[in-house]
């Protein structure tokens, strides 16, 4: 799994990339809590990404109760049908604000 | 400048302060005995003029002397008989110039001066001395215009004075007689300078411009190639006062010659005596002076370092052989201290080679890159070592210096490593303890795993309506997967399965609780979605760790075969019937369980046929790997289920089931629990006998 991540209008863009599993979900949580940090708008675009696993749901979850006491939003984007197949089956697709692409995300976030 | 010259210069000019002050002092001393010879030649001459006119005037007495005794001359004297005299001195006697004769009262009776007032030739004081019977010294008197020497005698008539005679010669007897005592030219001037004899020498008009009339000395001029003393003698006359001046040229031409003769004679001597020493002393200066150049080029090679020329020093005991000598002594210990600075070189080089040899078995105990390193160190220091440009001495330093760079190089790395030696002795240490504690651990998850395991019921009651298997395949962690069977009351049983994110004793321990308020509420018998609902809310109340849990919960009555469910984010089930057509259990809303609490959860209910086959699977099925990353997936597991016989009972149906997964993940590692369980109805009929008591008897 690789994470880049960028500064798109006062929103950052976490753009994973390969599996998200049980070996990999610790780091891909430590991203994604620094990034929300305190409060921030963070889209996670999920274009490039395989696979995730039930840790991978749970570090999303991590950041997202971490961000929303204090104001900030995680906002998921660019689903693979099977990726969205995990969301939709665990319920997750509820707790997640999700769009069909980046940009979309962004624009959302960002107004 | 050089001692040499210093030396040299000061004696120069000290023998010629010496030569100067002997030649000045000999000048002095030969000015003082001039003047003594001068003032004899003086006094001899003024003597000499003495005598000449003594001698004329012995040549005026003798005429006096036959007047004074002629009584003619003495009667007419007493007489007064001026004609008797005249005629009686017609003739003067011979040999006489001038002559006067005087009366007893001093009246003058006679003179052969014959002009009418004849001045007398003697004044009135020797002529009253004559009268009185005394006789006068001759002397020089001036008669009128002419000089002349003067004799008195008193003219006796009887026994008494009748008069006095008074003679006089020319002065040109005198200076004849000056001529022939004295041997010289004579000449003579008047008081005034002009001349009054011996103005017919040739000599006169050399010696003319010279005449000073009233000095008394010499004069020393030449003419003619001759040299001559003029000596000047002014003359008194009788009565006092300078009358004329006799000159005296003497010819002194060899005596000059002689004395310049001399004079020569003597500066050269003492020139010739002076150069003599002057040049002895050079010649000796220089020779000491190269000597000790000899001694001072000595000092400057051992100054250079070079003490191996040879240089003979001269031997002798004064200061030269002295510093000679220390000079010999100092290139000696110069030798001895090449000799030992040699020597301590090839000590050092021995020890450097020592050094070098025990660097590289130092070397060879370290690490690859540090070894490889340090004998790169090691061969620059060789190579610069031979370099046959630089001096011994020097290369030994340059050496040493390099040894002690490689040193200190070496220094660092066997202190890096003893430094990573440690650290790594301190992380295998940790390592061994982290390893008990893991063992520690591992045992503590085997007993979890162990707990895991038996709590999941592996034996199944016999129910006539109900064939069951259920089976979990933990992965090598303790994962959270779990599945359960139980009555919730006389004729409905709890069916349920489940997977909590995450793994590992975390995730045991939440299966666990999870379990247990699933059973204790599911027993309260309120309905899978009110369940589901309140054991999510008390899972989320402290949920520290944000784990969720996936859970299907059914609840089948099975009187009429009815399923009631409500599906928690869990993979839905799927049912398979006598036909062999296979369907996924229709999704309820809700969400994994512990994600956030107040979730709504819906509830479904299917009515199972006879022989229907419901199973219930884990994503650990479904999402099992390959070697090469393929996934088993929902396509593979819905049609392995429906490529099985529709009339299996369920054990056979999960083992069919999980054999074709093994096959298709054919020994990739297992990363997540796989759990299945397969129900199969066998219908109200067959069951309608007892059904309760069997139900009941199984928990």
């Amino acid at each position: 799994m690789d994470i880049t991540e960028e500064q798109t209008g006062g929103v950052a863009v976490l753009k994973p990339s390969g599996r998200i599993d049980s070996a990999t979900a610790g780091e891909f949580e430590k991203r994604l809590v620094a990034a929300v940090g305190t409060g921030n708008r963070v889209v996670v675009d999920m274009a490039q990404l395989g696979y995730i696993s039930s840790a991978g749901l749970r570090a999303l979850l991590v950041a997202a109760k971490k961000a929303r006491p204090a104001g900030g939003r995680i906002a998921l984007a660019a689903m693979a049908p099977p990726i969205r197949e995990v969301f939709d089956l665990s319920g997750f697709s509820s707790l997640f604000e999700i769009y069909p692409d980046g940009p979309a995300a962004v624009a959302a976030l960002a107004a | 400048m050089l001692l040499q010259t210093r030396i040299i210069l000061f004696v120069v000019a000290t023998v010629a302060t010496v030569a100067a002050l002997l030649l000045g002092m000999a000048g002095l001393r030969e000015d003082a005995a001039d003047r003594h010879a001068r003032d004899l030649e003086l006094a001899r001459l003024e003597t000499a003029w003495q005598l000449a006119v003594a001698d004329a005037a012995a040549q005026a007495d003798q005429g006096l002397g036959r007047i004074a005794a002629d009584p003619e001359v003495a009667q007419a004297l007493a007489s007064g008989g001026r004609g008797a005299l005249a005629r009686r001195l017609e003739a003067l006697p011979p040999g006489l110039t001038d002559l006067n004769l005087f009366a007893g009262n001093g009246e003058l009776l006679y003179s052969s001066d014959l002009a009418p007032e004849p001045a007398p030739l003697v004044g009135r004081a020797p002529l009253d001395a004559l009268l009185a019977g005394q006789r006068l010294p001759g002397g020089v008197r001036l008669a009128g215009d002419r000089l002349v020497v003067v004799s008195g005698a008193p003219v006796y008539a009887g026994p008494g004075v009748s008069g006095a005679a008074v003679a006089g010669v020319g002065l040109p007897s005198a200076l004849d007689a000056l001529r022939r005592t004295a041997g010289g030219r004579v000449f003579a001037v008047d008081r005034e300078g002009a001349p009054i004899g011996g103005q017919t020498d040739p000599l006169w008009s050399v010696v003319r411009p010279l005449v000073q009339p009233a000095a008394r000395a010499v004069t020393d001029f030449a003419d003619a190639g001759h040299a001559y003393a003029l000596a000047s003698l002014p003359v008194a006359d009788l009565a006092g006062g300078r009358v004329a001046t006799v000159l005296v040229a003497a010819d002194v031409t060899r005596a000059a010659e002689e004395r310049a003769l001399w004079t020569a004679g003597y500066a050269a001597a003492i020139a010739l005596v002076l150069l003599t020493a002057l040049a002895l002393l050079l010649a000796y200066l220089r020779s000491s002076f190269a000597t000790l150049d000899v001694a001072v080029k000595a000092l400057l090679d051992l100054s250079q370092g070079r003490s191996t020329g040879y240089v003979e020093l001269p031997a002798g005991n004064d200061e030269i052989g002295r510093i000679a000598r220390a000079v010999e002594v100092f290139r000696g210990v110069m030798r001895d201290i090449e000799r030992a600075a040699g020597q301590r070189d090839r000590r050092l080089r021995r020890q450097q080679r020592f050094i070098r040899r025990q660097m590289e078995a130092l070397a060879s105990t370290l690490e690859e890159e540090a070894r490889t390193a340090l004998l790169d160190d090691l061969r620059q220091i060789e190579l610069e070592t031979h370099d046959p440009g630089t001096a011994q001495s020097k290369a030994v330093n340059d050496e040493l210096g390099l040894l002690a760079l490689g040193f200190s190089r070496l220094a660092t790395r066997v202190g890096t490593q003893q430094v990573q030696l440690v650290q790594l002795v301190r992380d295998l240490r940790e390592a061994l303890e982290d390893k008990r504690r893991l063992i520690t651990l591992q045992q503590e998850l085997e007993i979890a795993r162990t707990m895991q395991l038996t709590i999941l019921p592996q034996v199944f009651p016999e129910l006539p309506q109900l064939d069951i298997a259920a089976r979990m395949q933990p992965a090598k962690e303790v994962g959270g997967d779990f599945y359960d069977f139980f009555p919730i009351s006389e004729d409905r049983v709890a069916v349920t399965i489940a997977d909590v994110s995450g793994k590992g004793i975390p995730a045991a321990f939440f299966m666990l609780i999870t379990r247990t308020m699933l059973r204790a509420i599911a027993e309260s018998g309120v309905g899978p979605a009110e369940t589901m609902r309140r054991v999510n809310n008390l899972l989320a109340a402290e949920n520290e760790q944000s784990m969720f849990v996936t859970v299907f919960y059914g609840e089948l009555d099975l009187r009429t075969g009815v399923l009631a469910y409500s599906n928690g984010g869990h993979n839905p089930p799927l049912r398979i019937d006598r036909a062999g057509t296979v369907t996924a259990l229709e999704n309820t809303p809700g969400i994994a369980l512990a994600a956030m609490p107040d979730m709504p959860f819906g509830e479904r209910a299917i009515t199972l046929a006879e022989g229907d086959s419901v199973l219930l699977f884990t994503d650990g099925v479904t999402e099992a790997f390959d070697a090469d990353g393929g996934m088993f997936g929902d396509e593979r597991l819905v049609a392995t289920m429906a490529a099985l016989d529709p009339g299996m009972g369920a054990p056979e149906r999960l083992d069919g089931v999980l054999d074709h997964l093994h096959r298709f993940v054919a020994g990739a590692p297992q990363s997540d629990d796989i759990t299945g369980l397969v129900i199969r109805w066998r219908g109200v009929a067959t069951a309608a006998e007892n059904p309760v008591c069997d139900a009941a008897a199984m928990v």
